[in-house]
């Protein structure tokens, strides 16, 4: 009988003992978890400075692109345009009816043409346009403009159902089209652009194809002072976790492919 | 006639006995209302089952307590503890299943809901103590279930922590199995070898183990009144 009852205080104290173990051993992994999820969102936090630092300079980058394209057009396009109606409007001397029709109707046009390209070079350079009219009806705008630019074939293809793209990823993909068709008419001299958007579960890939002369795209790219369009685009792609394949070979062409992971989203009920 | 200091022992086997069944009473009642209000989650389901079978153990082994004082027979109690044990066993089984993501530990957790009624099957039919002892089996069951349960927590940690614990059903249950085994191997252990023992003796040593009951059934209290959990795919 004095065993069993030695037994009891023995289990007793054996059970007791591990309450206090447990107890202790449960609160510390709930202690543990908590510091481990602070360091965790702290390191979130500052990758997300990070991404934000990095958003900035590469939009200061595009700001600055966007500066230099649109002086570019302004004296390329708009400002002959302009000054042809000068020098039209400088023109009107004399009595001749015929000729003064002439010269009026012809600085109308040039004056229309001047305020399309205006239009057009606004509303290509306007991030809000770009997210107000939708990225697809960006990009079909965009590629109506180089038509009008190049007498080139330019050919555009969607696969797959079109979803939403998170708007500043949207945006970035459209500076990363742009710089692509930039670079295509400034050094490609292509005849045939091949635009390709491909809508995938689990990945978005977005192809530039040109059949122009192409380029080395090692030699370009380990150069110091490397194509400043290549550089661009590849940061722009990193910065929303987006993988870059550049193909290029001489006189044959250069592809042009970035592909956007889409990641399922958990929610709590 | 019991020993000097027994009865005052006796006294908190009710006590706790008591304390156990109107936790499961409590949990149960939870899990219901849980139910109707629309959280049909297999987890909530599960507990609510485990609670049915333990209140119907819990009752059963008490009145056999009660009356068991008066003609000694324990062969009825042993037979619901042996049935009640391999309910709870594929209860928890189907629970860690669900918690962990290990696609070896739910292989593990597959052979061995297989496996363990067999090992059950045989022992009881090689040794003839289906209607005699809990124990043996009982204590491999806990040895088993602790393992899973340090499986969870290893998971836990080896993942991201983003989860919010306290409002995670599955900590909260998988702390409550932890705690209820680990403070039941003691009292198993030792009713697994001594054999020969007067009735008090069983049960002041069991009401350990309905004290650590009591406390599983408040982690489930715990747990149901957690939010559920749905993942879904969706594009960015």
């Amino acid at each position: 009988m004095q065993d069993q009852t030695r037994n009891i205080i023995t289990v007793v104290i054996f059970s007791i003992l591990l309450m206090v173990i447990l107890t202790t051993f449960i609160i510390s992994i709930y202690f543990q978890y908590q510091k481990r999820q602070i360091l965790f969102f702290n390191n979130i936090d500052q990758l997300k400075l990070e991404y934000e630092k990095n958003l900035l300079t590469a939009q200061l980058e595009i700001q600055e692109n966007t500066l230099l394209n649109i002086s570019q057009e302004i004296h390329d396009n708009i400002g002959l345009s302009l000054t042809l109606a000068k020098l039209n409007l400088n023109s009107i001397e004399g009595s001749d009816t015929k000729k003064l029709e002439n010269l009026l109707s012809n600085t109308k046009e040039l004056l229309t043409k001047a305020i399309n390209d205006l239009s057009d070079l606004s509303k290509s350079f306007n991030a809000e346009v770009i997210m107000n009219q939708g990225f697809l009806p960006s990009i079909e705008h965009e590629i109506l403009r180089l038509k009008k630019l190049l007498s080139h074939k330019v050919e555009y293809r969607i696969s797959g159902e079109p979803y939403f793209i998170d708007s500043k990823i949207e945006i970035l993909l459209f500076r990363i089209f742009q710089e692509s068709l930039n670079n295509i008419l400034k050094h490609a001299a292509a005849k045939k652009v091949l635009i390709s958007l491909s809508y995938n579960v689990d990945e978005f890939v977005f192809s530039i194809i040109d059949d122009g002369i192409g380029f080395d795209v090692t030699k370009v790219t380990s150069h110091k002072k490397s194509r400043a369009g290549i550089k661009n685009i590849r940061k722009r792609a990193e910065l929303i976790s987006g993988k870059v394949t550049i193909e290029s070979k001489e006189k044959i062409g250069t592809t042009i492919c970035i592909n956007i992971p889409i990641k399922p989203i958990v929610n709590d009920k | 006639m019991y020993p000097p200091g027994i009865e005052n022992l006796l006294r908190i086997y009710w006590l706790f006995a008591v304390i156990m069944l109107t936790l499961a009473l409590i949990a149960l009642l939870v899990g219901i209302v849980k139910w109707r209000k629309g959280d049909n989650s297999r987890t909530t389901l599960l507990i609510v089952l485990y609670l049915l079978a333990l209140l119907f153990q819990g009752f059963l082994s008490m009145s056999l307590a009660y009356w068991g004082h008066v003609n000694g027979d324990h062969s009825i109690d042993a037979l619901s503890g042996n049935i009640f044990m391999i309910v709870e066993f594929l209860i928890f089984n189907i629970l860690f299943f669900n918690m962990v993501r290990s696609p070896k530990a739910r292989t593990v957790i597959k052979c061995f809901v297989i496996l363990f009624p067999i090992i059950c099957i045989i022992y009881w039919t090689r040794t003839a103590e289906l209607t005699k002892d809990f124990y043996t089996l009982s204590v491999l069951e806990i040895f088993y279930l602790i393992s899973i349960c340090l499986v969870y927590f290893y998971e836990l940690f080896s993942q991201p922590p983003t989860r919010t614990l306290t409002k995670e059903k599955d900590f909260w249950i998988a702390t409550g199995t932890l705690f209820y085994l680990v403070c039941s191997v003691p009292s198993f252990l030792i009713l697994q070898f001594i054999s020969a023992a007067e009735l008090y003796f069983f049960e002041t040593i069991q009401s350990i183990s309905l004290l650590v009951s009591g406390c599983l059934n408040l982690f489930f209290i715990k747990a149901l009144l957690c939010k559920t959990k749905q993942e879904t795919l969706s594009p960015l």
